[in-house]
């Protein structure tokens, strides 16, 4: 069976936390966690890629991940990536997300039917 | 890369960014992350495809419809951001406009300050009214100082007011604009000199303590006078040029991404 891709509008609500778990692993700039995502989601993720900057600013004014500019920006004319991190906050708010996710797939498994 | 690549990155960018709501230095910051994202987005498409055009359509594809996102980086924006905004004052505002709208909030401050001041003093008499008197004297040569430091930061914003167009990516600071000062003769001539006011009045305080300057003898108190004029005059000049400094670069920055021609919306993903 082909598999549908999942695009903006079904990621709606659950980016933030995807992108808090890609995080797990290690710090990121943005290209790199778009990377992380499309592998952990095995090419049926179609994220619009101007949405992630937002989610980070989001993310990071709520003091769940910390940015730090990289130090030299590496032949892109002098524009410079951050590099998000993790902070305890983010990783408890990742553990609540986490817990939230299993509830909502076991609800709805439960009255579509679908194998939980 | 090419001029002209760069520029159809920094307008796929710009479409997004420049509705946005938000101070001069978080749309800097957004600007600087996202060229950087569409940049490596950019080469890796053109590693792909080898071909610039479609590098640059597929660029934009993947970036997301600018509407959309302006939506979501607006909404990241948080309340706070407004007293950056009020501090910046509006992009391509003038210096002169600047200064002196810095200089309004400070003599408002003032007001506020005497007035809460002279309450205190009236209902609470926890100072002396010498001591009140003093305390709104200084408050008020602040902000008529602030005044005369917004004039002189006028005139040295005219006289750096140039074509001068931008060779790197703009990186403002405190330490930026001070090193910038002191490369120049005549704010390091009014620095040593303010600096030597300020040295020889020290000295002459120290040569009188412990008697207070109120019985010091006239000529005494006329030089402390005029050393303390002419450190005030030194710190006036730094002032000025540290702020003209920050505000010409900020003024050239906007320039330079007020010039993209956004509106044209050809090539832009729907």
């Amino acid at each position: 069976m082909r598999m549908e891709t999942i695009n903006g509008d079904k990621l709606r609500g659950h980016l933030e936390a995807m992108v808090l778990s890609t995080l797990e692993h290690g710090e990121a700039h943005g290209l790199e966690i778009l990377c992380r995502l499309e592998e952990a989601g095995c090419g049926l993720l179609r994220l619009k890629e101007g949405s992630l900057y937002p989610a980070l600013y989001r993310l990071e004014n709520a003091g769940e991940v910390k940015a730090v500019w990289e130090p030299e920006p590496h032949g892109r004319r002098g524009a410079r990536r951050r590099i998000y991190s993790l902070t305890a906050k983010g990783r408890r708010k990742l553990d609540a997300g986490r817990v939230e996710w299993q509830q909502f797939v076991r609800v709805v498994g439960g009255i579509l039917g679908a194998p939980t | 890369m090419n001029e002209f690549t760069l520029t159809q990155l920094k307008i796929i960018v710009e479409r997004a960014v420049r509705p946005v709501r938000a101070s001069t230095t978080r749309k800097r910051k957004m600007r600087e992350e996202l060229l950087a994202h569409v940049c490596g987005v950019f080469d890796e498409e053109l590693a792909r495809l080898g071909d610039d055009r479609a590098a640059l359509e597929r660029t934009a594809l993947r970036f997301g419809n600018p509407a959309e996102v302006t939506s979501q980086l607006q909404e990241s924006v948080p309340a706070s951001d407004g007293v950056t905004r009020f501090w910046e004052g509006a992009p391509g505002e003038s210096v002169l406009r600047g200064a002196l709208r810095l200089a309004w909030t400070t003599a408002a401050i003032v007001l506020v300050m005497s007035g809460v001041a002279l309450l205190a003093e009236r209902w609470m008499s926890a100072s002396t009214s010498e001591e009140v008197d003093i305390f709104i004297s200084g408050l008020v040569f602040l902000s008529v100082w602030l005044f005369a430091i917004a004039f002189l930061t006028h005139g040295a914003g005219k006289w750096l007011h140039g074509p001068e167009p931008l060779t790197e990516w703009p990186r403002i600071s405190v330490l930026k604009s001070f090193t910038a000062a002191w490369a120049v003769l005549p704010v390091r001539v009014a620095l040593i000199a303010g600096t030597s006011c300020f040295l020889t009045l020290l000295g002459i305080h120290a040569a009188t303590w412990p008697t207070a300057p109120d019985s010091w003898s006239p000529w005494a108190l006329m030089a402390a006078g005029v050393l303390l004029t002419g450190d005030l005059a030194a710190t006036s000049v730094l002032c000025a040029w540290v702020m003209v400094q920050s505000a010409e670069e900020r003024r050239r920055y906007h320039e330079e991404w007020a010039s993209l021609p956004i509106d044209n919306q050809k090539g832009a993903p729907a």
